[in-house]
This record gives C-alpha cells, structure tokens and sequence, in this order.
C-alpha cells in the first residue's frame, strides 16, 4: 500500500495498485528518495487499482475534473531541460463537479507499452508512475506512486554467444591474452574466463577485475559521460610464471546491476564494461577494458 | 629484522584473535553472514607479505583452528537445511582472493560430505580455483590448506567419495596436481638474492609439499601396480621437470620414504635411471642412493634373504648406475662420488656378506675413479673416505680380501697419516676378528698394508708418543695371532714378519721384537710339543741363535728390557733342553746376563727387584750343566754382596741359598753357606741399627723354608733368636713404619712357629721365640 498524505490540502489522494500481494518487486537505489522497493511490471502486465478520495472534513469540493495518468520519464539528474516524458496516458476518473463526499475511483491500463526499463543511475533515472490530479481553480490536489518496469530479452538469451578474447602486452615486458568465454551476460550471469601469462617481466603484485557502468548521457558533442565501479573483484595474488593460467569467475548476481542499455529514447545510454587490471609493485597499472552486454532473462 | 617480525607475527595473531572471537560470537547467533564478515576480516591476516616462512606457518596454524569451528558450523547449517550450492556460491563474492578461497575450500570440504556432488567435481574446482594464488607463500599454505581440508574427501578406492565422486585415477590426478603445483611455487620461493637464506626458508617449508606425496602413498587404491604405472611416472616427471636441486633432493628423498621398499624394489631402475641421468648436478645423488640402499638392506635384513636375492638383481643394478656415474663425465664432485662408492660398499657388505666377488668389483670401480683425479683432489674428507673404503671391508669378511688387487692400487693415492690409519684399521680389525694368521700370501699382503707401521716412509710424520705406543703394540698382538699346524709354515709366516720388524728401527723394535721374541718362544714350545724339530727349519739351534741376535739389538738401548728378555730365553731353553744339549749356549745366555746386571744396569733399587729375578730364575733351570751353574749362580751371590744397602745385601745373600737347593740341585754345602754369609752380614750392621733385627727375622724364616731339607747347626739358630729376643723390644719401641713392618713379620713367624708346634713337626719344638 503506498500512502502520501497532503497535510492541509483539501482533500487527499490514495492510490491502491491491485494484487500487490502476489507481484514481484524490486529494490532500486534512486540517488534522491533512497531505497526504492517497487512492484514490478512486465510483458504484458495490466496495470489496475482504486483512487481514494478522502475530503479532509470538507463538506464539499467544486473541481474542473479528476484524472489519473501513467507516466514515462527521464530524469536527467544536473540538466532539468533535458528531462522528458517518453509516454503519458490519460484517464479521467470524474468530469468537473462538485463533490460532495468521499469517493472512490477504480481505473485500469490495460497491457501499457513497456518500451524502456526502469532505470536508477547516477545522473539520469528512467521511471514510471501513475499520477492523479484534480484540477481546481486554485491549485490542484495531486498524488503520485511508483512503479517499475522490467524487460526480459527472450532474443539476446537465444542468440549464439561469442567469447571475447583479446591479447595485449608491452613489449619485452609482459605479454598475456585474456579471454571471456561469453560476451553476452544476463543479470544473474558468472563471468568466466581466463587469462594466459606468456611472457611476464613486470613485478605483478595483484590482478583485479572491475565492473564499471558508463552512462552516457545527450549526444555527439555535448555527450557526457559518468563511469561507476560497481565493483573490484581481485582475481589474482601475486606474481605468475609464464605459462600459468589464472581463471576469471566473476558472480553478477552480487552486483546491482541493470540490464545494458542503448540509446533510450535518444536521451542516455548504459554500458557495462568489464575492466582487468594489473597493478605491479610500484603500484602501475596495467589494465585493459572490454564493453558486456547485460540483458534481464526470464 | 628480527625484532620486527616478531611485532608483526604479534599484531597478526591479535588481529586473528579478535576477529575469531567475533566470528564465533556470531555464529553463537545464528548469523551466518555475519560470521562470514569477520572470518573474512581474520582470514585477511593471511594476505600479509611481512612474515618469515615460519612465522607465517604459526598464524596459519592459528587462522587453521578457527576454520575447524567455522567448517563444523557450515556442517550444522546443512543439517538444518542450508542450500550448500547457494553457499558455495555466496562465498565466491568476497572480493579479495585470500580470504575467499580459505573460505571457498572450506566450504566446498562439506559440500562433498553431503554426496549431493560428487566428490571430484568440487575438488577439481578447487584447484582450478587457487591457481589464483601465484605468490609462492600463500600459495603454498592455501594449497596444503587444500590438502589438509580434503585429502580425507578423495575418491580413493573404498571410500565412500569412489563411485559418483570418481575413482582411485582421479584421487591420483587430484594429489598430483596440488603437488606439481606447490613445486612449481616452492621453487619459485627461491629468487635470485640472498640464496642461503632463501634456501633455509624453504627447506621449512618442504613438509607442506612432501605431505601430498605422503597421502598419495597412503592411498588405499595406489597397489604396486597403480604405483608403477601411474604414480611413480607422473611423480618423476614433476622431479625432472624442474630444474632445481633442492626440489628433485626432496621429492626424491620424500618418495623413498614415502612410499613401501617392495615397491622400490619392483621400480629400483626407474628410480636409480632418474637419479642418475636426470637430475640436476648439484643434487645430492649419493644421499638419495645412501637412503635408498639403507632402506633396501634393512628391507633385505628382515626379509626373506631368497626373494631378495632372486627377484630382482639389486646388486647390478646399483652397480651399473653407479658406474653410469662414475664414466660419464658428469660434473659430480670426486667427493660426492667416493661418499656414494662408500655407502654401496657398504650396502653390499651388508646385503652379501660373503661375496667377495662383489666387493673386489666396487674396489675397482673405485680405483678407477681414483685414477682419474689429481692429487690436489685428494681432500682431508676424499682421503677419509678411501680409508673408510680400505677397511670397511674388514670388519665383515675374512682377511683374505686383503689379497684382492685393488687394495693397494687404492693405498697409493693416500698420504703417509692415512695411509697409517688404514694400517691401524687393519691391524685392529685383525687383531678383533682374532682369527688365527695362517696363509703366506695374505700375510704377505698384510705386512704390505701395515708397512706404514713397520718402517719409516718418505713422507713419514711425527706421531705423538703415546699414539706411537699404542700403534706398535697393536702390530705386537698381530704377530701373536700367527699359527699354522705346520710349523715350517709358521716359522716362515713368522720370519716374514720379523724381517719386516729388522728394517723398523730401534724405537720400532723396542716393540716388535719382544713380541716377535715370544712368538719364537712359542714356537719353540710348540716344536718340542711335536717331539722336537722334523724339518731343517725348525731347528733349535737356529732359532736360538736368532733369539739371542734379537736381544743383542735391544740390549744396547734397553738393557733392562734385554736382561728380562733374557731371563725368559732360559726358561724358554729350560723346556726344551733338560738333556743339555745347549748347555754352553744357555751358559752364555746366563752369562750375559750377570754381564748386563753388572754393566748396565745403574739405579740399585731397579737391582734389587732383577736380581731377586734372576736368582728366582736361575732356581728353575736344568739346561745348564753342573759346574757351569755353578759359576752362574756363584756369580749371582756376588752380585748380591756387591748391592748397595747392608740389608740388600744379607736378604741377596740369603736369597741366593734357592739356587743351591731346588728341583735339580741339593747343595746343603752352599745353603749353609750362603746363611752364614748373610748372617754375617746382618751381624755387621746391627750394632748402628736395631731394626735390622728385621732381616734377622727373615734370615730365621729362611731357616724354617729349609728346615725339612737342610740340616743347620742348632747353636746357630739359637744365635739368632738370641740377637732377635735381644733388639726387638728397641726396634719396637719406635712407632713408625719400619717398627710396624717389624711387629707384623714378627707376629707372623710367632704364629707360624706356633702352628708346627701344634702340628708336633720335631725340628720346630727346640725354638722358643
């Protein structure tokens, strides 16, 4: 049940979204409220529940009309300009009238377009909520509720996978390939690989393998970028031999992670780039990057 | 450096400490997570670089305990219905390696004892995993944390982890991998500075890597069979593969112990091939191979010698490795190549006593090797060796190995020290076998052997005179061990000797020629013993003559010794010659000695004592005739008047008296005149001195000694017991030693008159004393 109490407003809103009993929900870390923990819709989900209007002791309340409405929106956090709805459907729950006790309205969205993730991120967040207002001649009674929006991706599950593997090296100082048996990972993936160690002259004191999520927000020349460390994961103690092995294992589930994202909306994008290091005793690094796909499996 | 990490190790244990007790604490709750935080945090005391090898081993220790209680704990979980895939997979989140492999082995141990999986492919896992740790001393401890958390978890033959979690190959490949592994870190441990003490660092470690072969060696699936085919190959290509000595050192010497001698035997070439061939050549190969044949001769020793023997060839297999080594011109130490020759040597003395065969085969290996060095490789230690290597052999087997042809080819590459102390070896183990020396040959070898001993070499030393001694009188109780039932044999074997004694110079022969003089003297004994001489050797006469050519060389330096000697040769003659056949050459025998008494011999009281000898002696022979006796013991009483104190003197006189009147001569005649002349004497004397009444007391005890035999005047006796009755109240007086001396004798000759008296024996009852 999510409650929002509108102190000496004249009347208040709650909404009630049907069958949270049963829907799954998540936890999503919005830079500004905190801990979100949403119910989540998907596929196909209808989206139905009940406005309560309750009249603050009112005995009665002229409006111009009640509506309620589902809401796209990407926030980008520093630049209010550039946030936008990507979607916004209406209903009107009550023509312009006089109220004249509490009420209460059911409403329903059937099937509505899941286009884009919920997403909870640095400097841009992608939500969505249901809003209901009441218009007025002076001022407006208002509510909003939450919810999220997830997106399984049946054809990246199904598409063949392709291991990534790369060599790298310094002349006459280090030489090792790296390889990553998949390229794609779902969100609750293991990333395996490993890394060969064919000529090694440095001094390696560790090796480390991070996970960095890239924002990309706007485009071309104004595209700003925000690169995160989700995580920094030591692979390796010590110095190998040539020909020592060292395997990669990597569990994502341990990692609050979204699924890849390309292009919302022309607005921002979200990459996953997998980040091996190598730091020598005098603590160079050594590192070398590699862009994931994540994608959200059934 | 020192004091450091000391505060290291401390501030590490406390750390670990604590975060135990938090992890404990925990689990006490029920909060799994939380005590995965704190095992975590105490686990991460083990990702330090600032410990000793050892100081490290004792926060593992600690850190290890701790894991006992987190491990039993992981097993309450299961029971209660934790998921052991969703823990084994939650632990891998840690995001530091150290502790989250501690924890993921830890885990994965009682993820196997659920049988949920099999038991292979959580091990496997495993070692795939920790490959992760490539710093050689946490790597190390994680691996022997491996070894220590689940070498009870292998799927051996029998176990209840065979079947779904693997078999008896896979245990194999399992333990085989960890060991490769922790050899290749171990090696790696060494760098390139400090050598030595990297080197002690490691060599504290080597239990961590010999414990995957002791558990591989305690399988129950590894048969004699799986050994050869499969265990033993894979563990020699882990040893050959590394270049490094002190790795192959171990793991070869850790297989050995490891693993049982009947399996050793059944593999002997394929081990010796490897030590020989492939090993890198700094490895101590001849203690691999001491081990090995120790092992092997005890094994033999306490076995069946048949099966040992038959099954397989022992013997030629050391020998053609050995001698592999030896020719290829392979950079193993001279050293190192005798202390192997030594041990084999001494192998085969103990697994084939009797073969003598075997032994001469490793002198020649060893004298080839020999040929080959310089002088200047002879080291203090190499010469030690061959002198071990000459007379190890000894001890064991008969003296006959003295002539095999290779010893004195080994002797030449020693100095004139080791050259002797092979002689005394010889010597000694001669004289302990007391086995009898009867063949010509050998002795002629053994005189070869000890010439160190018998004459002055060119590169003779000085030897302490104490040593020296010790030496000749070791050669001394060879020459007794001389015997052969032919005694023309014995006689030469004995004449050998002695014409190695003649070249040995007089200090030499102050020792040898006493001895040799014995043995002559017993040989003599032992011809009359067969009825006098058979052959032309061993004729008196000659040996006599040689006796007495012996004496004459000492008699120059050592009079004393010669007179002795010469007392001795009579009673020698005595037994041979009652028929006085050599009565003129016993008379000169006896006059030589009178000569030498009164020529030579300088300090009077050393007089007293070789004349009471000579006189006890002269009592005893039947060689001499009559009248030539005669002069000879009338040449002793002189001897006897011409001492240097009055009492000397009478008691010489007196003592004389035994010459007269024994088993072959009754001269009363002489008897009583010898009592008169020593009565005389005493008489001169006691007027200056009453406690000569002493030698009167003797003088009337001589009387008693020939009471029975000789009549004396009564008036006479009774002079004496008058003189002694007359001064011994004064000489008593006195409370010192000579009045003491007096007062016992006195008692004693009152005692013994009493008892004739009682025993009513008639000449006694007229003497009242």
């Amino acid at each position: 049940m999510i409650r929002l109490l509108q102190r000496g407003s004249i009347a208040k809103f709650d909404i009630y979204l049907d069958g949270l009993d049963s829907r799954k929900t998540g936890r999503f870390n919005d830079k500004q409220q905190g801990l979100l923990k949403l119910p989540i819709y998907q596929g196909d989900d209808d989206i139905s529940g009940v406005v309560d209007l309750k009249m603050n002791k009112n005995k009665k309340i002229e409006h111009l009309g009640i509506r309620i409405e589902l809401i796209g929106r990407i926030e980008i956090l520093n630049d209010q300009k550039q946030s936008s709805d990507f979607m916004s459907m209406g209903r009107e729950l009550d023509a312009q009238g006089i109220l004249m006790e509490d009420k209460t309205y059911k409403f329903q969205f059937n099937k509505f377009e899941k286009q884009y993730e919920s997403y909870y991120g640095k400097e841009v967040k992608l939500r969505y909520y249901l809003r209901v207002t009441m218009n007025r001649n002076y001022g407006q009674v208002k509510k909003e509720v939450e919810f999220a929006v997830q997106i399984v991706e049946q054809d990246q599950e199904d598409q063949p996978q392709t291991s990534l593997k790369l060599e790298v090296g310094i002349e006459d100082c280090l030489h090792i390939d790296f390889e990553y048996f998949k390229s794609r990972y779902h969100l609750r993936d293991v990333v395996t690989g490993k890394v060969n160690f064919y000529l090694v002259k440095i001094k390696i004191k560790y090796m480390e393998l991070a996970v960095i999520r890239k924002e990309q927000i706007g485009q071309g020349n104004t595209q700003q970028t925000e690169n995160d460390i989700l995580v920094k994961y030591e692979l390796m103690d010590g110095c190998p031999q040539k020909g020592e092995v060292v395997p990669i294992r990597l569990f994502l589930s341990g990692i609050d992670m979204s699924p890849t994202l390309k292009n919302v909306s022309g607005k921002f994008s979200v990459k996953y780039i997998l980040n091996l290091i190598l730091i020598d005793e005098d603590d160079r690094k050594y590192f070398k990057q590699q862009e994931i796909t994540v994608y959200r499996k059934k | 450096m020192e004091e450091d990490q000391e505060k290291y190790l401390e501030d590490a244990r406390k750390v670990v400490k604590e975060q135990a007790y938090f992890m404990r604490a925990s689990l006490e709750k029920a909060q799994l997570k939380d005590a995965l935080r704190y095992s975590s945090a105490m686990l991460s005391e083990l990702k330090t670089s600032l410990l000793s090898p050892r100081n490290y081993y004792i926060l593992f220790m600690q850190v290890f305990d701790e894991m006992r209680i987190l491990e039993n704990y992981f097993k309450e979980e299961y029971r209660r219905g934790r998921k052991m895939p969703d823990l084994y997979e939650s632990v891998q989140h840690a995001t530091y390696v150290i502790p989250r492999l501690y924890l993921l082995i830890t885990v994965g141990s009682v993820f196997i004892q659920t049988h949920e999986i099999g038991a292979k492919v959580i091990l496997l896992d495993l070692l795939e995993c920790i490959k992760a740790i490539q710093h050689p001393l946490r790597g190390l401890f994680i691996r022997y944390y491996f070894l220590k958390l689940c070498k009870d978890r292998l799927p051996d033959t029998g176990s209840e982890y065979e079947g779904t979690g693997g078999n008896i190959d896979d245990a194999i490949e399992i333990i085989i991998r960890n060991l490769s592994e922790m050899n290749k870190l171990w090696i790696r441990m060494q760098g390139s500075k400090d050598k030595s003490k990297r080197e002690r660092e490691r060599l504290d470690l080597k239990v961590t890597i010999g414990e995957n072969v002791t558990r591989l060696s305690n399988l129950e699936g590894v048969s004699l069979d799986t050994y050869k085919t499969k265990v033993l190959p894979k563990i020699i290509d882990i040893i050959t593969s590394s270049k490094d000595a002190i790795s192959q050192t171990y793991l070869m010497d850790c297989t050995i112990q490891a693993f049982p001698d009947e399996y050793h035997l059944q593999t002997l070439q394929e081990l010796l091939k490897v030590c020989t061939t492939q090993l890198e050549p700094t490895v101590d190969i001849k203690n691999i191979f001491i081990n090995l044949m120790g092992r092997l001769a005890d094994f033999a020793l306490n076995n069946d010698m048949g099966t040992f023997n038959s099954e397989v060839d022992i013997y030629s297999m050391f020998k053609q490795n050995i001698d592999k080594m030896l020719d290829s011109n392979s950079q193993i130490e001279f050293k190192n190549l005798l202390d192997l020759q030594v041990a084999f040597l001494n192998f085969t003395l103990r697994c084939y006593p009797n073969n003598s065969e075997y032994v001469n085969d490793i002198l020649k290996s060893c004298c080839r090797l020999c040929e080959r060095q310089n002088e200047t490789d002879f080291t203090e230690e190499c010469q030690k060796n061959i002198v071990k290597f000459l007379a190890m052999p000894l001890d064991t087997m008969s003296l006959s190995i003295l002539t095999m042809n290779e010893y004195p080819n080994l002797m030449k590459h020693l100095p004139f020290q080791k050259r002797r102390q092979v002689a005394i070896k010889i010597c000694q183990a001669v004289v302990n076998l007391n086995q009898v020396i009867d063949d010509l040959k050998i002795t002629g070898e053994l005189l070869k052997f000890i010439q160190p001993l018998l004459i002055t070499q060119n590169d003779y030393v000085e030897i302490p005179e104490n040593e020296f001694e010790e030496e000749q009188q070791l050669v001394a109780r060879t020459v007794h061990l001389v015997q052969n039932g032919d005694l023309a044999i014995h006689n030469t074997i004995l004449q050998q000797f002695i014409a190695k004694f003649q070249q040995g110079e007089i200090n030499r022969q102050k020792y040898t020629y006493p001895a040799a003089i014995f043995a002559l003297f017993r040989l003599i004994q032992l011809i009359a013993a067969q009825g006098g001489p058979q052959t032309q050797e061993t004729q008196y006469k000659g040996l006599f003559e040689q006796i007495r050519g012996l004496i004459e060389v000492l008699q120059g330096h050592f009079p004393e010794l010669a007179l002795k000697l010469n007392l001795n040769f009579l009673l020698c003659i005595n037994i041979v010659d009652q028929a006085q056949e050599f009565d003129e050459f016993s008379y000169d025998v006896g006059t030589q000695i009178i000569t030498i008494f009164q020529d030579e011999i300088g300090d009077s009281n050393v007089k007293v004592v070789l004349l009471n000898q000579i006189m006890s002696t002269f009592a005893k022979l039947n060689c001499i005739s009559g009248e030539n006796f005669d002069t000879l013991a009338g040449n002793a009483t002189q001897q006897a008047a011409k001492l240097l104190k009055k009492n000397e003197q009478a008691i010489g006189v007196l003592n004389s008296a035994h010459m007269f009147y024994n088993d072959h001569i009754k001269n009363v005649q002489r008897v009583q005149e010898c009592f008169k002349k020593a009565i005389k004497i005493a008489n001169q004397s006691i007027g200056n001195n009453p406690k000569f009444v002493y030698v009167f007391i003797q003088i009337l005890n001589k009387y008693f000694y020939f009471f029975e035999q000789v009549e004396f005047k009564d008036a006479e006796i009774q002079e004496v017991i008058k003189m002694i009755n007359e001064k011994l109240p004064k000489a008593l007086s006195d409370n010192d030693e000579q009045s003491k001396k007096i007062k016992i004798l006195w008692t004693a000759t009152q005692e013994l008159v009493r008892e004739r008296k009682r025993r009513s024996i008639q000449a006694y009852q007229q003497i009242n004393i």
